[in-house]
């Protein structure tokens, strides 16, 4: 790491910024094991720029990453930078971590097939969603559960006795598991207030993975 | 959006990655051995074009032969891109239902010949008086559970009343019937043709209903890739519904006859231990529902061993094969979901770029 951080340093065409560190970890794991590993990574790397800064080499930036560690890094000296993303629209997968963040962004489906009691299906599957890290959840309905997704199918259950009564075209709600992976399937977010369409947001990075 | 239009005639070295690309001598023979396999049976393919969503790819398999002449299409905007890019024929093998929707089918009906696929008396209802207010005719077929116990009928009597329901409507015009299936794992080709005649004769029970109540059934429509070869087998059916075939997936490495066409090009951005390559293809480009991981090709002793959103992690036994910058092609596991996450394919041929295509249905979700 010092010889590479000196060999940015002495370099003519470069400038050296500082250290980042990228923490991809599972953030539906427990809450403290979680914290306890990500406060090591950036711990070491908080060492790491000691170390630097122990042998002349400045150090301006060090970013660390994820969402899980929003409240973590504003409690450790030296940590100049948060790279999160997740936390803007917010997700199933961040938010057993992070309560006070509030999922925003949902997809809508609709019900297509009532093909017998106790079972419907639904235009969106998993094609749809971005489901990479798993199954969206239902939003708002105790009484349904999502059996499978297929790859442009969805499909709910409920029990022979709950008073479930769905039509065709019935909207239901779900949030993404993981909302990266779901905004990348998307050209546009349709962005509503009060129940309303307020403005339509277009994705403009989807699909610029170079 | 992503464009990216490599000259033609490029070095596949020279392309920048992660990219989307397609072996055309492969994806031609997979063409032609749908060609051949229905050139004299009364069983043809409609290739369904959730796979590729591009109707370039679509024309070269019609014009390759054993086709219908038209696509399958999984939802109405699908049908809207094929419809602009010159398709004329299609089948959506789903229920259209919302009324908004309804309304662009109708529309679609207009300058092509469409089909869509109920299992309800009120959306047949309402098919017919959005078509007939338009003054357009839509081709009905009733979707058939035969084990996947998704959309469809689950018993034949309700297959004859839905048939004689919309035989009697106006601007719907009844066709025939039609049903998926699937097999778990990697079946062998025994298997597949045990399953596969056991699934589709449902479908042939609702037809067979449906004909001795005197109304004609035009339309037997089954299957998947995975029963190409044993559709035109069963007498009765007339159309098999096949996607993966064209690019593959290492999910339907059992269907042996086809190569895999279909690759993601990536390079090796870091190479931090021994052992270890990390490349710059990730979940986002790759696609992996469930956990389903990419599978490497052409590569000996390296596997892949994990996903990060725009990241892989290449792992091997002994020396790491791969140095930095070098380049590498990974086999998705669900090709179609993949597919949906790019906006062009590369068409390469002996290691040159010899084509650009625009996935043109792409995020075609409504």
């Amino acid at each position: 790491m010092l010889e590479l951080a000196q060999a940015v340093a002495q370099s003519d065409a470069l400038n050296f910024g500082g250290l980042m560190t990228l923490d991809d970890s599972d953030p539906t794991g427990d809450a403290d094991s979680l914290e306890n590993q990500s406060r090591g990574r950036i711990q070491q790397t908080l060492d790491a720029r000691q170390q630097l800064e122990d042998a002349g080499i400045g150090v301006s930036t060090v970013a660390v990453s994820g969402t899980h560690c929003y409240k973590l890094a504003s409690e450790m000296p030296g940590v100049t930078e948060v790279i999160a993303g997740a936390y803007a629209l917010m997700d199933q997968r961040h938010g057993s971590l992070s309560p006070a963040l509030q999922p925003s962004a949902k997809v809508m489906a609709a019900v297509t097939s009532l093909p017998e009691p106790g079972t419907a299906i639904l235009d969106t599957g998993r094609k749809a969603m971005g489901d990479d890290y798993g199954f969206p959840v239902i939003e708002g309905r105790d009484d349904l559960d999502v059996a499978s997704m297929s790859a442009e199918h969805g499909k709910l259950l409920w029990d022979d006795g709950a008073d479930v009564t769905l039509a065709l075209g019935d909207r239901i709600w779900f949030t993404p598991m993981d909302i990266g992976a779901c905004v990348n399937v998307y050209d546009y977010i349709q962005a509503v207030r009060g129940g309303k369409l307020e403005a339509v947001l277009a994705i403009s990075a989807r699909g610029l993975y170079r | 959006m992503e464009n990216y239009r490599p000259l033609i005639g490029t070095d596949i070295a020279d392309l920048e990655t992660p990219c989307l690309i397609v072996d055309i001598d492969l994806l031609e023979r997979n063409y032609q051995i749908i060609a051949d396999t229905y050139r004299d049976t009364e069983c043809k393919m409609r290739a369904h074009i959730k796979n590729l969503k591009s109707p370039p790819l679509a024309h070269m398999q019609i014009r390759a032969g054993g086709t219908v002449g038209g696509v399958c299409a999984a939802k109405v905007s699908e049908a809207e891109a094929m419809v602009d890019g010159g398709i004329d024929d299609i089948l959506i093998p789903n229920q259209v239902v919302t009324p908004d929707k309804i309304k662009r089918l109708c529309s679609l009906a207009r300058q092509a010949k469409m089909m869509v696929a109920a299992d309800n008396t009120d959306n047949l209802q309402a098919i017919s008086d959005v078509a007939s207010e338009m003054g357009v005719s839509v081709g009905v077929v009733i979707e058939v559970d035969t084990q996947m116990e998704r959309a469809g009928i689950r018993a034949t009597e309700q297959g004859v009343v839905l048939a004689k329901f919309a035989d009697s409507l106006p601007g719907v015009d009844f066709k025939g019937v039609m049903s998926h299936q699937t097999l778990p794992g990697q079946p062998d080709r025994e298997t597949r043709f045990i399953e596969g005649p056991r699934f589709i004769q449902k479908t042939l029970d609702v037809k067979d209903a449906i004909e001795a109540e005197g109304i004609a059934v035009e339309v037997v429509s089954a299957g998947e890739s995975w029963t190409y070869d044993i559709c035109p087998t069963i007498p009765g059916v007339t159309e098999v519904e096949g996607g993966t075939y064209a690019l593959m997936s290492h999910a339907y490495a059992y269907m042996e006859d086809f190569e895999f066409a279909g690759k993601i090009l990536g390079t090796v951005t870091s190479t931090p231990r021994p052992g270890v390559a990390i490349g710059d293809t990730g979940s986002r480009c790759l696609a992996s529902p469930s956990g389903v991981l990419p599978e490497i090709y052409g590569v000996d002793g390296v596997r892949v061993d994990s996903l990060g959103a725009n990241h892989i992690v290449l792992k091997s036994d002994g020396q790491m094969p791969l140095s930095l910058g070098d380049k590498f092609e990974l086999i998705s596991g669900q090709q179609d979901i993949m597919v949906n996450r790019w906006d062009q394919f590369i068409g390469v041929r002996d290691g040159k770029v010899e084509a650009v295509w625009d996935i043109t249905a792409r995020g075609c979700h409504n």
